[in-house]
């Protein structure tokens, strides 16, 4: 009888690089741990005293209110201490390098570091020179797990089995670090995963991750279950890409015209925001009972509860 | 870390006599069942609440509200620990503010996890009392706390512990004395 | 490999396998030489001095096509003296060298600069000087100054010349002068990635470089040349379309010649993807899916291109201890630019050793328009020793500056461990 190991709940990774190397046993874990703080997130004192004494830096390179204020309201919920540091009031400017950054902030006594980056597998170099516990906030287009993990956690509630559920991604494919995690997350679940948009906005080669490639939305909305919709980031588009936001609405965007003529029964619309309205997504649609998009927003601190509290448990007895 | 089954404390007879004593002085200590709730903390600790309800019920005609409460996210030791502890479902449909609580586990040993479920409860609302009703008390108390109710007390060596064991969950109702065995290799 | 030993007077390199494919000559004999120049070749010979090399292979000089240093302005990624014992150390007895230096090679002073600093080395340093002023690609340097000077070849800077103009004027302008023109195929407005367009951009989020850039590269390089007829020299061809494109020049008869990077025979995009963004694998071009690096590997053994380069481009570790997008690309490899050329052509069967000198030797010096390196009688010596055996690369004990291989630590089967040139000699047989 081996009681210690019947009731462990512990993660196969150290970091949240991304979910590339997440097992399904640990998405499950985190989905499962996630709508148990989703519960305290309902209660009227919305605080656990879980990782009191523990110090978390919110490490941004670059601009993400919304994912910054997430992992926040999560590390405040589980009473961490929180640390902001921002690329702006820092000295990357003066040319510091980001081991030396990051060195010197985890010189001051830290458990965890939550990073958003520009750079594809900055979150693995940090994890390589620290020892801290290093969450990937978003590393360019590469991986945002918290993001897919929120995602999955939402599509859970509509649809309680992903076995052979049919989930698409639209939009701007190429350029996106929401793809990837979804696709790695969603497929280790058991989910069919689609995509998109223009051909131009869609990597060459997508098809050996085993996704399905849309190139007419109205294809994408009869064959899926859920259709999350990405945003087109205007900054990121050369004129190669499409040739302007109209002819986008009108061949990509999504509408309630175009939903109510195709959708199967019970389809659920995410978009991980923040909207263009009127863009990738037409505000009849962005607003209505197909759409999931608040509960994303309430789920994500939920799931980065989940995560730090999985990430940052029972670590200290390794060491000794 | 492994146990080796020393001897059977009680079995399935004794443990309803336990339990129906348990009930008859919740009922006596309060003056019936009125405006009492029983939260059993996970995960064994579900089981004899809801048991203590039934025998209530029994008892008094009506059923009193059972709910059920985790307590991981209050631990103080949970880092400390070898093992990531599993979260257990907290679910408690109804409002405790002004309720007489009576917070059901199966085995009192240091009291730290009564003070985490001390703490999530303050966090839920406001009981009017709080009483603590355990199966067994091995002893060993690391923090000021004892029980209102006590099914039996088992004095405890440094290498044992008492297992209730209980057949929604382990196939069986009875109680184990177990001894800590060294890890072979 | 620091201090060169003098050859003078008689000398007896005895019981090395003498390896001359170019000569067909592959028997184990004693050569003696006098005053570095080959006097005889037999069995039992006798000289003053002896230098028993029993068990080695001794074969013409490598030459390397492209390497690139940093001095001056950048000599912590490597100096012209680090480069060269790293060249003399990976058996070569003469470089290219691209000055990756502030300011360029593109005037006749910086490239005597290059030239004072080789003096005393044992590997000859070959400059390639910059056909354009500050390699800007638009107006030409003054290539007849520079061929005077010494110049052995011209190129543009690393992204290739910008324009089919650029191209034309500077090729047929050079060939005056007797220098072949070096090309990095590629075009430009394809440019801008970071690792290959496909599993490795897809998988990592970096940006990609598709193949089309420097197939297109090829299509113009080859195009320019059966117009103007006169020579190109493309480099670090990656892809199996560029190897296609290559043999119909051959069919033809095109004036157009080529060379792999050893990183390309023997990496492909996976092993990158493996890597976990290590800046060792990141190459320019970059890494490709493991058909095009077959594809490499078969036209290699079909003589499609004349020469393995090492491409050579150390970078300090301040330099690529950073983020996989902020870290140059390419790759120490002076020292390990054979032993891998061996390690995926001559161990995986596809070639014999005898047919992969050629490759490090005669095919190089056509390019360069220089002579062969012959184990004949009457010829001064300059070859490369070779060790069949085992060992392992450490950049901590290799010459390079360059802390960005992506060998470090890994096994190697074949080993240069001497070479001799002008009469003298460096390398553990000669101390």
């Amino acid at each position: 009888m081996n009681e210690t190991r019947r009731d462990e709940a512990r993660l196969s990774q150290e970091h949240l690089l991304g979910l590339e190397h997440y097992t399904a046993e640990d998405l499950e874990l985190i989905l499962q741990t996630a709508t148990h703080f989703r519960a305290v997130l309902e209660r009227p004192i919305k605080k656990v005293p879980t990782l009191r004494g523990i110090t978390v830096v919110n490490l941004f390179f670059e601009n993400s209110t919304r994912t910054r204020i997430s992992f926040e309201m999560a590390e405040k919920r589980l009473s961490c201490d929180t640390v902001n540091f921002s690329a702006g009031s820092s000295s990357t400017q003066k040319g510091e390098t980001l081991r030396d950054t990051a060195a010197n902030i985890e010189a001051m006594k830290i458990d965890a570091v939550v990073m958003r980056h520009s750079c594809p597998g900055a979150p693995g170099f940090l994890a390589r020179n620290l020892d801290s516990v290093i969450l990937n906030a978003g590393d360019g287009a590469h991986e945002h797990p918290t993001q897919a993990l929120l995602d999955m956690l939402s599509i859970r509630d509509r649809h309680p089995d992903f076995q052979g559920l049919r989930v698409t991604l639209c939009g701007d494919i190429l350029h996106s670090r929401v793809a990837l995690s979804n696709i790695y997350g969603l497929q280790r679940m058991g989910a069919v995963v689609g995509v998109c948009g223009p051909p131009t906005l869609i990597p060459r080669g997508i098809a050996e991750l085993g996704v399905r490639v849309y190139h007419r939305i109205e294809e994408a909305i009869e064959e899926s279950d859920v259709l999350n919709v990405l945003r087109i980031q205007l900054e990121r588009h050369t004129a190669h890409h499409f040739p302007g936001l109209r002819e986008y609405h009108e061949r990509f965007g999504l509408t309630r015209a175009r939903l109510e003529q195709h959708a199967p029964e019970g389809m659920t619309v995410m978009h991980p925001g923040p909207i263009n309205r009127g863009v990738e997504i037409s505000s009849d649609v962005a607003d209505s009972e197909y759409s999931i998009i608040l509960d994303q927003v309430t789920n994500g601190v939920a799931v980065r509860m989940a995560v730090l509290y999985l990430l940052l448990g029972a670590k200290t007895v390794e060491a000794s | 870390m492994t146990f080796r089954e020393k001897s059977r404390l009680s079995d399935q007879e004794n443990m309803a006599r336990t339990l129906s004593r348990l009930a008859h002085e919740i009922l006596e200590k309060n003056g019936g069942s009125r405006d009492l709730v029983l939260i059993g903390m996970q995960s064994r600790g579900v089981h004899v609440a809801s048991r203590l309800a039934s025998r209530i019920e029994e008892l008094e005609g009506t059923r009193p509200p059972c709910g059920e409460l985790d307590v991981t996210f209050y631990r103080d030791d949970w880092r400390m620990s070898l093992k990531q502890p599993v979260v257990r479902p907290t679910q408690i449909d109804f409002d405790i503010q002004d309720k007489t609580l009576v917070l059901v586990d199966d085995v009192l040993y240091t009291g730290r996890t009564v003070r985490a479920a001390l703490d999530a409860l303050m966090d839920l609302g406001r009981p009017r009392r709080i009483q603590l009703a355990v199966f067994v008390d091995r002893g060993h108390r690391e923090l000021p706390i004892r029980a209102d109710f006590v099914g039996r007390n088992v004095p405890t060596g440094p290498d044992e512990e008492v297992r209730v064991r209980m057949s929604e969950q382990d196939g069986e109702d009875a109680i184990w004395l177990v001894e800590r065995q060294e890890e072979a290799g | 490999m620091d201090h060169p030993t003098t050859l003078q007077g008689e000398w007896l390199l005895a019981g090395a396998r003498l390896l001359d494919p170019g000569a067909d000559l592959d028997r184990v004999a004693d050569l003696r030489l006098e005053d570095g120049r080959i006097a005889e070749i037999g069995e039992g010979l006798q000289a003053a001095r002896r230098v028993d090399l029993k068990g080695r292979i001794l074969c013409p000089g490598f030459v390397d096509l492209r390497a690139t240093f940093g001095e001056p302005g950048h000599e912590e990624r490597e100096s012209i003296a680090s480069g060269l014992r790293a060249a003399a150390s990976g058996g070569y007895t003469a470089v290219c060298v691209f000055a990756d230096s502030d300011p360029v090679v593109d005037n006749e002073g910086a490239l005597r600069f290059q030239l004072e600093r080789a003096q005393g080395a044992l590997t000859r340093l070959l400059p390639v000087a910059r056909v354009t002023r500050g390699g800007s690609g638009e107006r030409l340097a003054d290539l007849g100054e520079l061929a005077e000077a010494g110049a052995a070849a011209f190129s543009d800077g690393p992204g290739g010349l910008p324009s089919a103009a650029a191209l034309r004027g500077s090729m047929v302008y050079a060939h005056r002068f007797q220098r072949p023109l070096f090309e990095l195929p590629c075009e430009r407005s394809l440019l801008g990635g970071e690792v290959n367009e496909g599993s490795a951009s897809l998988r990592s989020g970096l940006k990609g470089i598709p193949a089309l850039s420097e197939e297109l590269g090829v299509q113009r390089a080859l195009a320019t040349v059966a117009w103007e007829n006169r020579p190109l020299h493309l480099q670090l061809l990656s892809t199996e379309r560029s190897m296609e494109l290559m043999r119909k020049a051959r069919q033809e008869d095109l004036l157009l010649s080529a060379d792999v990077g050893v990183h390309h025979l023997a990496f492909s995009e996976e092993d990158f993807l493996a890597s976990d963004y290590n800046p060792a694998f990141k190459a320019d071009p970059p890494l490709r899916p493991h058909t095009d690096r077959e594809a490499l590997r078969q036209a290699v053994r079909e003589g499609l291109v004349e020469a393995i380069v090492s491409d050579h481009r150390p970078a300090d570790f301040d330099r690529i201890d950073r983020e996989f997008s902020y870290c140059p690309a390419g790759a120490a490899s002076l020292e390990t630019c054979f032993a891998a050329a061996h390690l995926c052509l001559v161990e995986t069967g596809l070639l014999s050793l005898a047919d992969l000198l050629p490759f490090f030797s005669d095919g190089p010096r056509r390019v360069l328009g220089l002579p062969a390196a012959r184990l004949q009688l009457g010829e001064m010596l300059e070859a490369t020793v070779l060790a069949e055996e085992i060992w392992t690369y450490r950049e901590r004990e290799a010459f390079t500056r360059g802390r960005n291989s992506p060998w470090e630590g890994r096994e190697f089967r074949m080993r240069p461990v001497g070479v001799l040139r002008e009469g003298r000699a460096s390398g553990r047989d000669f101390v």
